[in-house]
């Protein structure tokens, strides 16, 4: 046994874990690329390469505003089934511009579907539509392992 | 039982966890400080004191660069056995100050980690291969770790 994802489907269950990636900028980020890993011009290039290593369950995720986009923003968490695959929508969070309900505090539920992702997916984020001012966001994710 | 980390032992084995530690500025610091309890000048006298309160064992690492460092550099991950006692390298990166392949605030780039066991009382550090002064840039770190 290598880890503990070998045990748990002994007790059906899994170790739940909350991480978050502070700061990601969302402008000037394609819906086609990941604003965790690289900007669309810089994918083919990048060294990025997070992955979780071994297979885990991505089950809720949160935004919290730290910058405002300038205008109506749709927010796509991603898995991607390597890091430079197109990646499946398994979230969606719409970003407004006014502070109601979404201000720099609040810790914002994505609606999300819990996907599986082995040791070689990645997680992605990006907006539906590319801009220069899309805003500046932390992301919680929970995941358990499998 | 008030963990899990008290059955891993029966299984020799453990439960993996992620943690990020934002916003490191490497402005400053010396090769023998830890950017994560202070610059060199006020290493002696830091409050500074995380360590991991029980046995891990930390098995990979990334970097993502918030701001790039006026010159290139070797990004060293230590481990200190205390607070104050040098640090063994166990994980590098080389950044560089092109943005090519490190992408500014987006890619998480994995260090070349050796895997090191942390007691109780270890303290994880980071620095510099050469000491900088001005403009060290600042970085989020990401270390994946293991209970014993």
């Amino acid at each position: 046994m290598t880890d503990f994802s070998e045990l748990c489907p002994l007790f059906d269950t899994g170790v739940f874990n909350e991480f978050t990636f502070p700061e990601v900028s969302l402008s000037d980020i394609s819906a086609c690329a990941n604003a965790l890993m690289f900007s669309a011009d810089a994918q083919a290039s990048s060294s990025a390469d997070f992955n979780f290593g071994r297979t885990v369950i991505v089950t809720n995720a949160w935004l919290r505003v730290r910058i405002a986009p300038a205008g109506s923003c749709i927010i796509h968490l991603k898995h991607h089934t390597t890091m430079r695959a197109a990646g499946t929508i398994m979230g969606t969070l719409s970003g407004t511009t006014t502070g109601v309900g979404f201000d720099a505090h609040a810790w914002v539920p994505m609606i999300v579907t819990a996907a599986t992702f082995d040791s070689a997916a990645v997680l992605g984020l990006a907006p539906a539509t590319v801009s220069s001012d899309n805003g500046v966001y932390d992301l919680m994710i929970r995941y358990k392992e499998k | 039982m008030s963990d899990f980390g008290e059955i891993c032992p029966l299984f020799n084995t453990g439960v993996f966890n992620e943690l990020i530690f934002p916003r490191i500025k490497m402005t400053d610091i010396s090769t023998t400080a830890n950017a994560l309890l202070g610059t060199n000048d006020c290493h002696a006298s830091s409050l500074g004191d995380f360590t991991f309160g029980r046995t891990v064992v930390i098995t990979a690492a990334w970097i993502r660069k918030k701001t790039t460092p006026a010159a290139a550099e070797t990004m060293v991950l230590n481990h200190h056995t205390s607070k104050l006692a040098d640090g063994t390298a166990f994980g590098t990166l080389k950044i560089t100050t092109s943005v090519t392949g490190q992408t500014v605030a987006h890619g998480y780039m994995a260090m070349n980690v050796s895997t090191a066991t942390f007691a109780s009382s270890d303290v994880l550090g980071i620095t510099y291969g050469t000491s900088t002064a001005a403009n060290g840039g600042i970085y989020d770190v990401i270390i994946r770790y293991k209970d014993k």
